[in-house]
């Protein structure tokens, strides 16, 4: 049967099958109306959706309720993106059905994608009236909290949540509520509006009982409730409980020290207002709050304190090792081994530092115990001592112990571990000055590995690393001058080397001995960036580094923080084909595409790889807007399944994705990318007909945009003033808003430009009707249009240049810090300002020959204008001509040997833009074309013999200059391009002779102490893996290759774009 | 040190030093393929419908150290938890944290009353296999190349009874390999 080949066929993918098949059933069947709405879906994924949407127009003013046909109208309407056409088609057939359930559900779901909660929460009533079921319910109670969501806090608080909170009531009144996801709702809106007593009260009555799905329940949240209600005692109590079942919550640490540290300052100010408030609030919430006022009052008698507490201490007590059943041995901890001389301590809050201290000595001993030990207790001690120094009242050492010992004592049990040094980085600034030395010679001395020798075993090696990891960290390596620098990167390439022969023979693991040779790039990446902030440029040092990571790569190749280096230095001289490769490795994938946009993304453009740069934002994009689409489905999951505390936390979600900042600028720069790389007029015209924009109005939400960034992703074991902070986060993100307001700008120029073209057919042909935003513009109203688009341009680009200065500070600091990302894009477009200029001068043309061509229509003559657009079009030349002038000095500065080599990176940056710029004056000259050439033939055409006149007198000018302004915008672009053929033999040579300059380099020279361990090295260790001089050899070689084919590549790309533009450039005359 | 708390949102823009590394298996269960075209969509699905089952442990420093995500699914005898991934950053390995969530996983589980826990590994991961096996769980069942890939390969399905399976039932392993779509 054809209608049912037609849904197989849909479901292949075959929709050219899928939509004869629908005709031919609507040949016999013409009402069949989910053959029609079959058809439409066809035709919409044919890439018609105007056809599609007709149909399904004429279909849902039929009203049908057929479940089939909804169906598949919701499929249409949510491929091309109308979800609110969902919500009407089921709004019509449930008004025709109105007790079909089905029906009324879909509805609901319809209202959850559009997230219309006011609708939703009708429709979840209406669902309950009709079957009166809990789900249905709570369906209402949940789009009653989510208008609390949007709402402001006084009304959502005075009105929303009490109505949702009286409904869920009325449920628990008369016995109904049933599942677990109700109670945990009830939960959220009593939290939602701070009422915790009310909340604790469910906690502790039978309710609790249903709350079976997470472990723990119950005492968890009853302590994070008694921490809100600040009832500190009982909380302190509660933590100190459920610390003995699990010594290795840092949160419970965190609470406990928290609940502790409030108890310590009430003791000492026995009455203070606060105190007295909290009775206050504790005033009628039952048992729990009169003794947590005992327990206040008696606080400094303990004596009496036992009984009064007795009942709910217990209670607690039972309830968290009822719930908290632990099945690893190892984990739990035997009460009974708490002992006499720990009577009280499980019944008693801590209030003062002493009995702080007096339980985290508990804690450690039953850890001591542990065949496995936790580092939680270790941890703890260093979390008191530093909340103790910022308390500054105790002398935190009297208390906690010496900071050094503490730290030791950390590092004797957990030195040979990896994690030694995140867990140790955030406590190392405890250590004053003074300390430093001693600390480091103390783990010295632990490790007891002398110098010139190696580790013997994994262990020794793991804690040798974390030892040289937490020196780095402390700031011993920053000031060691460079010889020294230098020497201990060699020194840790040797210990690389011998490490291999521990390294995992699975190669799914992390080589253990990898981070020594990670370290040793760091340290050459370090001073390879202080000689050049310095003036002086050592090539070498950072080839070094790419050598090394190469071969971590090939002996580690799942080691991603070699991969994240690599590609950052690869990013940073501009070889844009070396760092795709490494970016293929990473296997960046879906939220990776938006979290980690920024290391690779942002950058390959620039490097002038512009097929790369396309299929990634391509990749980005599909990510993006599937997101958006797919997203909301599970929206609709979380009411199906009840989970409600998801859906807020969805909705937000869906939010931050969609306003993300990469989003947004991959958006604009795939434009322009495609715009630019479009072979010829027609082709820009058909890409401007799908772009998105709106052009009197800015599509981006400016207020909304948001970081998604992750910039913890590379591993950096700097001191913290090397580390990226908050406000460099903060100031990297508003250089990217101000990047992609330029670009969103010069996105809106073209895309006015193209449009205004509309009224100029080219060749007498008509093209395609361009109307984003508006219908059809007068050219007045273009021109003006386009004049206040580059007049807000010019403003932008000024006060951005005030802000950010040339080469200002930060660009610098950003390359100082190995694990902050490459300073913006914005800074090259700031520095280089004629692409501005430029494409303000070709807009002045553009306007001016539509309002010359006006006025001469009309018969009004004004030379002045003329003029104007006459030394426009030979300044525009002479700008590029300048450009190219600058590049040329700037491509001998590339090849030079003693170059920077991040010059390679500005270079491509540059040449990148005024590929841009010669794009853009292309496009104007096939709009000035078809303007001008209507003009030329108008003698022969017009008959009004005045006209002729005119046009005789005022053309030749005109014409001329535009046609050398073709002429010359060839020359360039021919130029440019033999430009880039010179650049890139330029670079093969150089390359070439980087390697010799290695070989030839002094004997400090890492490489040459690199060629010569693998001599020692390779004897004796045939049964070990390990370095061979073919790796060392090898991995040069690689580097040196991948970076020769990277700038080829880069060359051969930009040249065959300059190709296009000159081919498109020849028919350009008048 | 760790603190465990249920897997957000959020967390799916900074778990990349968990799921840069090439063992985090999440992409290449084949039995869940669909979900895998824009991998999001994977994890907001679990999020949805059992976010009991999603925890993330972090350490002290906010760093994510691992997470667990898991479901429960089966009817009758059949109703049990299923560990679905399990990854630990290289950085905090070594410290038992794949016990401490998997004992955390069984847990649920328990307090849903299943009768067992299952997984699927890789049969070459034999790290991986032989820490299940130190935890009680025993090979059920080869699944011939569950993954796919050049070559696929093959996945063992691993089983832990629960208190609930009084006879060990659920572990009595079967004699003959089954292929994927065999797998319920």
């Amino acid at each position: 049967m054809p209608f049912y080949s037609s849904l197989d066929w849909l479901d292949n993918g075959n929709n050219k099958k899928a939509l004869q098949e629908a005709e031919k059933v609507l040949k016999k069947q013409p009402n069949f109306q989910c053959a029609k709405v079959l058809k439409a879906l066809a035709l919409s994924r044919l890439g018609k959706d105007d056809e599609c949407e007709q149909i399904l127009e004429s279909v849902r003013k039929e009203v049908p309720c057929e479940d089939s046909t909804l169906q598949a109208m919701t499929l249409c309407y949510r491929e091309i993106h109308k979800p609110e056409k969902i919500c009407e088609i089921y709004e019509g057939a449930t008004k025709k059905d109105p007790n079909n359930e089905e029906l009324l559900t879909h509805l609901f779901m319809a209202h959850v994608r559009v997230n219309d909660y006011r609708k939703q929460q009708q429709t979840a009533l209406a669902l309950y009236k009709l079957k009166p079921k809990n789900p249905y319910y709570f369906w209402t109670v949940m789009s009653i909290v989510m208008q609390a969501y949007k709402a402001d806090d006084k009304i959502s608080k005075g009105v929303v949540l009490p109505l949702a909170e009286r409904m869920v009531e009325k449920f628990v009144e008369f016995g109904k509520v049933e599942a677990e996801q109700e109670v945990q709702l009830y939960l959220m809106i009593l939290e939602m509006q701070e009422k915790y007593a009310e909340a604790l009260e469910v906690l502790s009555g039978p309710l609790s009982a249903k709350l079976v799905s997470c472990l723990n329940p119950v005492p968890i949240r009853r302590a994070g409730l008694l921490m809100k209600m600040k009832r500190w005692n009982d909380a302190n109590l509660s933590y100190k409980l459920l610390l003995r079942d699990d010594l290795d919550r840092w949160s419970f640490y965190q609470d406990y020290f928290t609940s502790s540290f409030h108890l310590f300052d009430e003791k000492s100010i026995p009455n203070s207002e606060e105190e007295k408030k909290e009775k206050d609030i504790d005033g009628d919430t039952g048992v729990l709050n009169k003794s947590a006022e005992d327990a206040q009052e008696t606080a400094s008698s303990p004596d009496n304190l036992i009984d009064s507490k007795c009942s709910v201490i217990s209670k607690i007590s039972q309830e968290s090792s009822d719930c908290k059943g632990n099945p690893n041995d190892t984990i739990r901890v035997e009460n009974s081994e708490d002992g006499a001389d720990e009577e009280g301590l499980w019944s008693k809050a801590d209030s003062s530092p002493e009995e702080v201290k007096r339980f985290l000595g508990v804690l450690s001993r039953k850890n001591e115990k542990l065949t496995r030990k936790f580092r939680g207790p270790y941890l703890a001690y260093l979390e008191l001592y530093q909340r103790l120094l910022e308390r500054g009242k105790e002398n935190p050492s009297d208390v906690a112990g010496d900071v050094i010992s503490l730290l030791m004592a950390y590092f004797s049990n957990f030195g040979d571990k990896p994690c030694c040094f995140p867990d140790l980085k955030i406590f190392l600034h405890l250590l004053p000055e003074e300390k430093k030395e001693e600390f480091i010679s103390k783990i010295k001395i632990l490790v007891a590995l002398p110098e010139s020798q190696f580790a013997e075993n994994p262990q020794q090696m793991q804690q040798h690393i974390n030892l040289i990891e937490l020196s780095r960290r402390i700031g011993f390596h920053q000031n060691l001058p460079k010889d020294e620098k230098v020497k201990l990167a060699s020194d840790l390439i040797r210990h690389y080397a011998h490490g291999v022969r521990f390294a995992s023979p699975l190669h799914t693991d992390f080589s253990m001995n990898d981070m020594y040779a990670m370290i040793a790039c760091h340290l050459l990446y370090e001073e390879w960036i202080e000689e050049k902030l310095n003036g002086n440029h050592s090539k070498t040092l950072l080839l070094q580094a790419m050598v090394i990571l190469e071969l971590v790569l090939s002996l580690s190749p799942s080691n991603y923080h070699a991969k994240l280096l690599l590609l950052k230095i690869y990013a940073l001289i501009g070889a844009g084909k070396a760092a795709q490769g490494i970016y293929e490795l990473l296997d960046v994938k879906h939220m990776q595409l938006d979290s980690l946009g920024h290391i690779h993304c942002c950058h390959i453009y620039s490097s002038g790889l512009y097929s790369v740069a396309y299929s990634i934002y391509e990749t980005t994009l599909k990510f993006f807007t599937a997101n958006y689409k797919d997203s909301v489905d599970h929206l609709t999951f979380s009411y199906k399944f009840g989970s409600f505390l998801t859906i807020e936390e969805f909705v937000e979600f869906r939010e931050r994705l969609d306003n993300s900042l990469h989003y947004s600028s991959i958006v604009v720069e795939d434009w322009l990318l495609e715009i630019l790389r479009a072979g010829n007029h027609a082709q820009r015209v058909q890409t401007m007909l799908q772009v998105d924009i709106n052009l009197e109005e800015d599509k981006i939400k400016w207020g909304k945009l948001q970081d998604n960034r992750d910039l913890k992703v590379m591993i950096a074991w700097d001191p913290p003033d090397r580390q990226i902070t908050p406000e460099l986060t903060k100031e990297t993100f508003e250089e990217g808003v101000g990047l992609l307001r330029l670009r969103s700008l010069v996105l809106h120029i073209i895309g006015a430009a193209i449009t205004l073209s509309e009224n100029y057919p080219i060749s007498g042909e008509k093209t395609a009707k361009v109307t984003n935003g508006s219908e059809s513009r007068s050219d007045k109203d273009h021109c003006s249009l386009l004049q206040n688009l580059v007049e807000e341009l010019t403003t932008c680009f000024s006060s951005l240049g005030t802000q950010y200065p040339t080469e200002c500070h930060e660009q610098k600091s950003l390359l100082q810090m190995i694990s902050a990302p490459l300073p913006s894009r914005l800074f090259s477009l700031l520095r280089h300002g004629s692409w501005c200029q430029h494409l303000q001068l070709m807009v002045k043309i553009l306007t001016g020959l539509v309002q010359q061509d006006h006025k001469q229509l009309q018969n009004v003559h004004e030379e002045p204008e003329s003029d104007e657009i006459l030394s426009s079009m030979s300044a525009a030349s002479n700008l590029l001509e300048d450009s190219v002038k600058e590049i040329k000095e700037e491509s001998t500065k590339c090849i030079d040997q003693d170059c920077d080599l991040t010059k390679r990176k500005s270079f491509l940056e540059h040449v990148v833009l005024i590929v841009e710029m010669i794009g853009v004056a292309v496009l104007i000259c096939e709009i000035c074309q078809s303007i001008l050439k209507p003009l030329k033939n108008a003698p022969l055409v017009k008959k009004a013999k005045k006209k002729k006149e005119i046009t005789n007198i005022q053309q030749p000018k005109t014409l001329d200059a535009y046609n050398k302004m073709v002429n010359h915008l060839k020359q360039t672009t021919e130029e440019l391009k033999k430009l880039m053929e010179t650049w890139e033999q330029g670079m093969t040579a150089s390359m070439s002779m980087d390697i010799a300059a290695g070989d030839r380099d002094s004997d400090s020279s890492l490489s040459a102490l690199l060629k010569d361990l693998q001599h020692t090295e390779n004897c004796n260790n045939k049964e070990h893996k390990c370095t061979t001089p073919s790796d060392w050899f090898s991995s040069e070689r690689k580097v040196v290759d991948k970076l020769k084919d990277s700038y080829k590549a880069s060359a051969v790309e930009i040249r065959q774009l300059l190709a296009i533009k000159a081919k498109n450039l020849v028919n350009l005359h008048v | 040190m760790t603190t465990l708390r249920p897997f957000t949102c959020n967390d799916m823009f900074k778990f990349n030093n968990v799921n840069l590394d090439p063992l985090t298996e999440t992409v290449s269960l084949h039995n869940t393929y669909y979900f895998f075209l824009y991998g999001l969509s994977f994890y907001m699905q679990y999020l949805a419908h059992w976010p009991e089952y999603f925890q993330v442990a972090e350490s002290p420093s906010g760093e994510i150290m691992g997470y667990i995500m898991g479901k429960a699914e089966g009817h009758g005898e059949n109703w049990h938890g299923h560990v679905t991934a399990l990854s630990v950053s290289p950085e905090f390995r070594r410290l038992g944290l794949a016990v401490t969530l998997m004992a955390w996983l069984e847990d649920v589980s328990e307090k849903k009353r299943a009768y067992f826990v299952d997984l699927f590994v890789r049969v070459s991961n034999k790290g991986a296999i032989t820490m299940y096996k130190r935890l009680g769980y025993i090979v059920y069942r080869t699944v011939l190349e569950y993954y796919s890939g050049d070559p696929d390969e093959d996945a063992f399905d691993m089983r832990k009874a629960l208190s609930r399976d009084v006879k060990k039932r659920s572990v009595i392993p079967l004699t003959h390999p089954v292929r994927p779509e065999d797998v319920d």
